[in-house]
């Protein structure tokens, strides 16, 4: 308390500033302020106002500014409050600003009374042995980024966040890592838990994050423990905005501006390289060939016109270098971006509630694709006497994205096969014989539609002293629809052979998820003497449930909807109509006990039991259990005073969790679902796989070792070392064809995800009207397989040369051999092999002649984060950085024979092998024998393998915020406002050649978005 | 509580689970069925591997089946993994039925003769494979459970007594009004006929196909020939797997240009063949005019829908029983037999005083054409043990004269077996490449 006082008393003399007399009338006083946490972190939504008089009450806005006006009495009070922190509360001296600095609150149940909290696992007693990284919410919500998850990249170290393709696709999540030999997301996603109600991460897509008060990673055992079984591969708690107690503000924010086209990864060339690489390539599909003087000399060698065909070639080769079309700016375009969002807040001591709205659209880089959404959000929180409050939320949301991009067509792809030498309006290509460019394009759409709509009620009741009875139930909802549509027009359907009757295409799909959610828990804390003790149980039950049905029809001409289809259509065009529907349950009972001895040493033991309904009767229960420690090092008197360690802690803790992640029924018993074809009149009743009765769930075992060190108040450093291991591992392994599948799912083995994970944070300079903060950190993975039941090798496919998993060894790394170069006689590349010999291309290659290249997901990831306050001005960027791993590239831009009429890259004629002592060349030779095609096309080797790491600008953001004196001036209507201008993804630096290192592929780049925003509060 | 609502046991909506699966004779059906739907469909692979046609121009552009047709060691491998998982496919369903089936309990008379239509109908089809299998790789695997094994191939005499068994048990049950689309006690006895001239029982194969060919020349009309390539019913079909996909689209090309592989000249009908009109079809290609084949290549042109893959037919059977005769030498009976159908069909008949190999070839070559394109032809090659020869671009050349001592006469295991079995050996010469 008395370090409290003085840092109040700080902070108070900081922000004393000479006002005008006008505002120093009788009645109205006006007090503005900050409120901040220990960390100087702006707290957003905190309740400031004056004691014994609820109504005169404000709420701070996100960046924690607020501003109150005062009553003309002579003794006043000042309050603040805000969810697990200690009451403020301080004297009214005349002054005109103040920094309120809140502190933490060990024990929040004592304090918060109105202001909900909807999660009941979320227990500050986890904390303290857990590992629990909370997002920085406000930088999330500067950036300009439509979709939350993308947003969340470099958010927290560990938390892995990958985009996989164009705006509007869900990029990949992970929490350190896969935890499964299982690749994708079904296996490897975290839980989503949103006020403590799960939900899925179709969902969490759609979240507005300006309703989000905060977001917690909870990576370790004991911070998961409490989501049992669920929570094997890490949680993410979402926690969204409430209400405050105190006056109303209303706050409108609108962000608006320009998303670009992004990296141009790979150059291509211009007409005259083209057709001269056309000429070597000798493809008469080519017209660099096809009008070259070679070609008539080769076929027409004797005729009399000889020369006058030259002439001719000459002059439509000259013709086309005339053209010289720029696809990537043809192709692809800036669009807009725009948010806007409305928020009221407000209440009393005994009410509050929070009402939002927003829309937010982001156009792609392609035509055709863009992402929009509108949610909004509600919350109300009551007391029950001093006895406690209930919660209510409910949400809603609904967002649409538009691909042009299928899975067989994708009009991005065409930037890098389009010539130079052709147009939109050029007619006949030679890139696409037969086609026009209008018959490219308009061939496909694919639209998107998510609605959401959630409801959470929770009860927080303190009976007794000590003892919180809570509960929390809740339903999430997602109906995803996609429709995906071929006109009769496009040039697949003109070409089909069907007559026109049957032509266009189209297929939508409806999926309900539906989440159920209930937990009720009881939690009885007490303090003896240096005693701190907590004992609780807890029992949940989740439902799942995944509702999906889909029509295909064909004979929609150019009409974009399901009642066009042709049901008359026979045969393989047929209408088809399919259904899938898995509901899952899983019941847990779950106890938890943690002692505190002095606020020095703490330890935490949770222990949980789930049964779930994918497992057969007799295997159904599984535990999840943690054990944690903490040693608080500055709660040993003698530190107390230190002032050069401003704070020192360590902790530990290990865990056990059984995970259930992908396992579905079909797996463990014969399971039999109908197909939607039919044999002669009778249905298909079909054995859905080869089912394994031993099957047991993957245990996630997970040890993790922490410091926490801080220096001066002014360095926090964070180091944490973690182990994860996952036992009995599952994986859809090959087996011998003739049991009639071709694989089984079987526990198979461990693997383990370890690594490190460091923080730095430092003000750098904390001066009155000047600060600079800056936090780095990094994070380290590396994943490996311990052990493997049946031997050291797994080849997932009968043609691995290489051993898809083998004991020792990271399980994505990705192998080849060394290229030593093109051979300058054959002009494809000579290998080095095992024994030190050559091996020419045409070769068989061997295991042994395979080495490691790298990893195929990086191992180090990290960001840099960079604040700047200067008066009313802030500055804030982002970068985030990805180390260590490779990609292979997919060189489909680099032309040989068969596709030389499509274009290639910029620098091909130069850097090609064609012909015999052509030396130090890049490409091989586009002539080669089918021999050789193995060896080229099947490995990667070292040199046809580029660096991944790239270092990102992700946000920028400048800030002004209006000064209270110019606020005052508009009349006193707006209580705050500021102007920004904000940025995402500006540049991205990378040595690796292709055009993302981020998703491997050609298409699908974060494009940059720059916009201006402008926030208002009422 | 209110969790006192809250069931584990969940039943799926659209996944039925042991023990509430296979529960009546209707899922037993419907569950057959799937086996009936994933028999597989190479008809025009093995049509490509026999002398059934010539490459054309646009061979080189459906690379993998050029290569087939010159039966190329990968090609053949290739085609051997899909061969050998798909037959197994169908055998595990079979082993997923028949302990199930054992497990309903028959409540009437008409379930009871259900299940023992079922039970036998399961048998044939298993048969069928195994017989299929044996002709393709000697020696197989015998699968009796569905569960996860590594098993030894058993010996060719071991996987004949249990075709042999296996049909046993398929003829207990009298089904002559099944759908054509199921196995009946037809096609069981045609199965029979093929298996007996296979093991070499001619006086078997004979007497079974005497009582499947009575009045059999009402089944050759030029309408029910017509029939067999439509949606239609036609009286010549015993056995034809009902299919919902597009079947046997990948001869052509595109329309306009043409087919990958066209009729070869082993295949010529008499003038008044009334079987030519639906064997062949003309194409213009770039090459000028060119025998395509009929059948479902031409559906495929002008847009029928197939419906039946015809698999079993009385014509087979005929011919079959002309071979046994001929091969148990009452060469008499032999012509007779074969000169029943083409008499049938206003084909020339064939000479009455041919006997021995040439009695063989000359029925052979009949059958040739009659089943030209539908898979047949391959395991009657490969039972004469004759060169096959392997043509360039329409016939003009011979490419390369496959031996009939050749090693691929014998499909390879493919190594989605061996890798993950190390019971399993490889037949002769092919390659054998253990990973450790």
């Amino acid at each position: 308390m008395r370090k409290l006082v003085v840092r109040i008393c700080l902070a108070i003399g900081v922000f004393l500033m000479a006002m005008n007399n006008i505002y120093s009338q009788p009645g109205q006083r006006v007090l503005a302020g900050r409120v901040v946490d220990s960390h100087d972190e702006p707290l957003a939504g905190a309740s400031v106002y004056v004691r014994g008089d609820a109504y005169n009450g404000t709420a701070t806005d996100v960046n924690g500014y607020f501003s109150l006006k005062l009553p003309d009495e002579r003794k006043i009070v000042i309050e603040a409050s805000f969810i697990g922190m200690k009451q403020y509360s301080v004297n009214y001296d005349g002054q005109k600003e103040i920094l309120i600095v809140m502190e933490d609150d060990m024990n929040m149940m004592e304090s918060a009374v109105v202001m909900g909290k909807q999660n009941i696992n979320d227990l500050d007693i986890r904390a303290k042995a857990g590992v629990i990284n909370m997002v920085d919410i406000n930088r999330l919500q500067d950036k300009p980024v439509v979709d939350l998850s993308l947003s969340l990249q470099g958010s927290a170290p560990g938390l892995i966040v990958t985009n996989r393709g164009d705006l509007g696709t869900k990029p990949e999540i992970r929490i350190r890592g896969n935890t499964s030999f299982r690749k994708g997301d079904t296996a490897n996603e975290p839980l989503y838990v949103l006020d403590g109600q799960v939900i899925s991460s179709d969902a969490f897509m759609t979240l507005n994050p300006l309703d989000i008060a905060d977001i917690k990673i909870l990576k370790d055992a004991v911070a998961c423990a409490l989501y049992g079984t669920k929570a094997a591969n890490g949680v993410l708690e979402i926690t969204s905005v409430r209400g405050t107690n105190g006056r109303t503000l209303v706050t409108y924010d609108f962000n608006g501006g320009v998303t670009f086209r992004g990296r141009r990864g790979v150059s291509m060339m211009e007409s005259e390289e083209k057709l001269e690489l056309e000429r070597r390539l000798k493809n008469p599909e080519a017209p660099g060939y096809r009008y070259s003087e070679d070609y008539y000399r080769k076929y027409y060698g004797t005729d009399p016109d000889l020369n006058k065909m030259i002439a001719h070639g000459k002059a439509v080769l000259d013709e086309l270098k005339r053209v010289n079309t720029d696809w990537f700016n043809e192709l692809l375009r800036n669009d807009f971006y725009q948010r806007h969002n409305l928020s009221v807040r407000g209440g009393n001591e005994t009410t509050s509630y929070y009402a939002s709205a927003n829309y937010n659209y982001q156009g792609g880089q392609i035509p055709g694709n863009d992402v929009r959404r509108f949610s909004g959000r509600l919350s109300l929180d009551q007391a029950i006497g001093k006895k406690g409050y209930v919660s209510l939320s409910v949400s809603g949301g609904y967002s649409k994205s538009n691909s042009p991009n299928g899975s067989t067509y994708s009009p991005t792809s065409l930037i890098y096969e389009l010539n130079p030498y052709e147009s939109k309006t050029s007619g006949e290509l030679w890139s696409y014989p037969g086609r026009t460019y209008d018959d490219l394009v308009y061939q496909f759409e694919r639209t998107s539609e998510d609605k959401r709509f959630g409801a959470t009620g929770s009860i927080n009741l303190e009976p007794l002293k000590g003892l919180t009875v809570a509960a929390v139930a809740g339903l999430d909802m997602v109906l995803s629809e996609s429709l995906e549509f071929t006109p009769s027009t496009a040039y697949e359907e003109q070409h089909s052979g069907v007559p026109s009757n049957e032509r266009g295409k189209l297929s939508k799909a409806k999926n309900v998820s539906t989440n159920v959610t209930t937990n009720v828990r009881v939690t009885w804390n007490r303090t003896f003497d240096k005693h701190d003790v907590t004992v609780g149980a807890n029992t949940d039950y989740y439902w799942d449930d995944m509702d999906n049905m889909s029509i295909t029809g064909y004979g929609v001409g150019k009409l974009k909807t399901p009642s066009a289809i042709n049901q008359s259509i026979e045969g393989n065009r047929k209408v088809r109509t399919s259904n899938f529907n898995e509901q899952t349950a899983q019941l847990g009972i779950g106890l938890l006990a943690g002692y505190c001895y002095d606020g020095i040493y703490d330890v935490f033991g949770t222990y949980k039991a789930d049964a779930s309904s994918i497992l057969p009767k007799n295997k159904r229960w599984n535990a999840a259990w943690a054990v944690g420690a903490g040693w608080n090092i500055k709660g040993y008197g003698f530190l107390e005073d230190f002032e050069p360690i401003s704070s020192l802690r360590f902790k530990g803790s290990y865990g056990r969790t059984a995970s259930l992640a992908g396992v579905s029924p079909a797996l463990t018993v014969a399971t039999f679902a109908y197909l939607e074809d039919s044999y002669g009149d009778q249905r298909l009743l079909e054995l859905m796989s080869l089912y394994n009765d031993k099957l047991k769930p993957e245990q996630t075992i997970s040890t993790e070792v922490g410091v926490s060190l801080g220096l001066w108040n002014r360095l926090d450093l964070d180091l944490g070392w973690y182990d994860r291991r996952t036992e009995d591992a599952l994986l859809d392994v090959p087996i011998p064809a003739s049991n009639g599948f071709g694989t089984l799912k079987r526990n198979i083995g461990i693997l383990s995800n370890s690594g490190v994970e460091v923080s730095a944070n430092g003000k750098i300079i904390d001066k009155d009207e000047f600060r600079l903060n800056l936090r780095v950190s990094l994070a380290y993975n590396r994943n490996m397989v311990v052990d493997l039941y049946d031997g050291d090798r797994l080849y997932v496919s009968e043609d691995s040369v290489i051993p898809d998993y083998e004991v020792g060894q990271a399980y994505d790394m990705i192998y080849g051999p060394v290229s030593l170069g093109l051979n300058p006689v054959t002009g494809l590349p000579v290998f080095k092999g095992a024994d030190g010999k050559e091996i020419q291309a045409t070769e068989k290659l061997k295991r042994e002649d395979m080495v490691s290249l790298g990893y195929g997901s990086p191992p180090y990831n990290g960001t840099i984060n960079l604040s700047f306050t200067y008066k009313q001005f802030e500055f804030d960027a982002d970068f985030y950085y990805v180390l260590g791993g490779i990609k292979a590239y997919a060189y489909s831009y680099v032309r040989d024979y068969d596709d030389a009429n499509r274009n290639a890259v910029m620098g091909q004629v130069e850097n090609m092998w064609f012909q015999k002592g052509d030396e130090g060349k890049m490409y091989h030779t586009p002539f080669y024998s089918s021999a050789a095609i193995e060896n080229l096309t099947r490995w990667p080797n070292s040199k046809s393998v580029g660096s991944s790491d790239y270092l990102r600008l992700q946000m920028l953001s400048l800030r002004y915020r209006f000064p209270q004196k110019f606020i005052r001036k508009l009349g006193g209507i707006i209580k705050y406002g500021n102007v920004a201008l904000q940025a995402s993804n500006i540049f991205t630096l990378t040595r690796y050649k292709e055009s993302d290192p981020e998703s491997g592929s050609l298409v699908g780049v974060q494009q940059p978005v720059v916009t201006m925003s402008l926030s208002l509060s009422f | 509580m209110a969790l006192a609502g809250c069931s584990l046991d969940i039943r799926l909506e659209d996944q039925f689970s042991d023990p509430y699966a296979i529960t009546d004779t209707e899922t037993a059906r419907e569950l057959l069925a799937s086996a009936y739907n994933s028999l597989p469909r190479f008809q025009m692979e093995f049509s490509v591997l026999s002398d059934d046609f010539y490459p054309t121009a646009l061979s080189q552009k459906y690379v993998e089946m050029l290569n087939l047709y010159n039966w190329q060691e990968k090609a053949i491998s290739d085609f051997s993994s899909n061969v050998w998982s798909e037959y197994y496919m169908v055998v595990a369903v079979v082993n997923a039925l028949l302990p199930r089936l054992e497990l309903l309990e028959a409540k009437t008379d008409r379930d009871a003769v259900e299940i023992a239509r079922i039970r036998s109908e399961a048998h044939a089809l298993k048969a069928m494979c195994y017989f299929d299998l044996v002709r393709l790789y000697g020696p197989i695997v015998l699968k009796d459970r569905l569960e996860y094994e590594t098993l030894p191939r058993s010996s060719v005499e071991e996987c004949l007594e249990e075709i042999d068994r296996l049909l046993d048990e398929a003829e207990k049950v009298d089904d002559n009004d099944a759908a054509v689309f199921y196995m009946s006690t037809e096609a069981v006895k045609a199965l029979r006929v093929e298996f007996e001239l296979h093991r070499g029982n001619y006086d078997v194969a004979v007497a079974v196909a005497q009582g499947l060919l009575e009045g059999a020349e009402s089944r050759w009309t030029k309408s029910s020939f017509e029939n067999l390539w439509s949606g239609n019913e036609s009286d010549d079909r015993i056995f034809a797997p009902y299919i919902f996909e597009s079947f046997y689209t990948d001869l052509c090309y595109d329309r306009t240009k043409g087919d990958y592989f066209i009729l070869s000249d082993q295949v010529r009908y008499d003038e008044d063949d009334l079987r030519q009109p639906w064997s062949e079809y003309a194409v213009e290609m770039s090459s000028g005019l060119v025998r395509a084949l009929g059948k479902y290549n031409r559906m495929y042109y002008e847009n029928t829908t197939v419906r039946y893959i015809n698999t079993m037919r009385y014509s087979g059977v005929c011919f079959a029983a002309a071979e046994a005769y001929a091969r148990s030498r009452q060469y008499g009976q032999a012509v007779d037999m074969v000169n029943r159908l083409l008499g049938a069909y206003g084909a020339v008949l064939i000479d009455e005083s041919l006997e021995g190999e040439a009695l063989i070839e000359a029925i052979l070559a009949e059958k040739h054409k009659e089943f030209v394109g539908e898979g047949v032809r391959y395991f009657d090659l490969k039972r004469m043990g004759k060169p096959l020869k392997r043509y360039k671009n329409l016939g003009t050349s011979v490419n390369s004269t496959i031996a009939a001592d050749d090693y691929r006469w014998l499909f390879p295991i493919p190594e989605s077996e061996y890798k993950y079995n190390d019971l399993m050996d490889q037949n002769p010469e092919w390659p054998f490449i253990k990973t450790e």
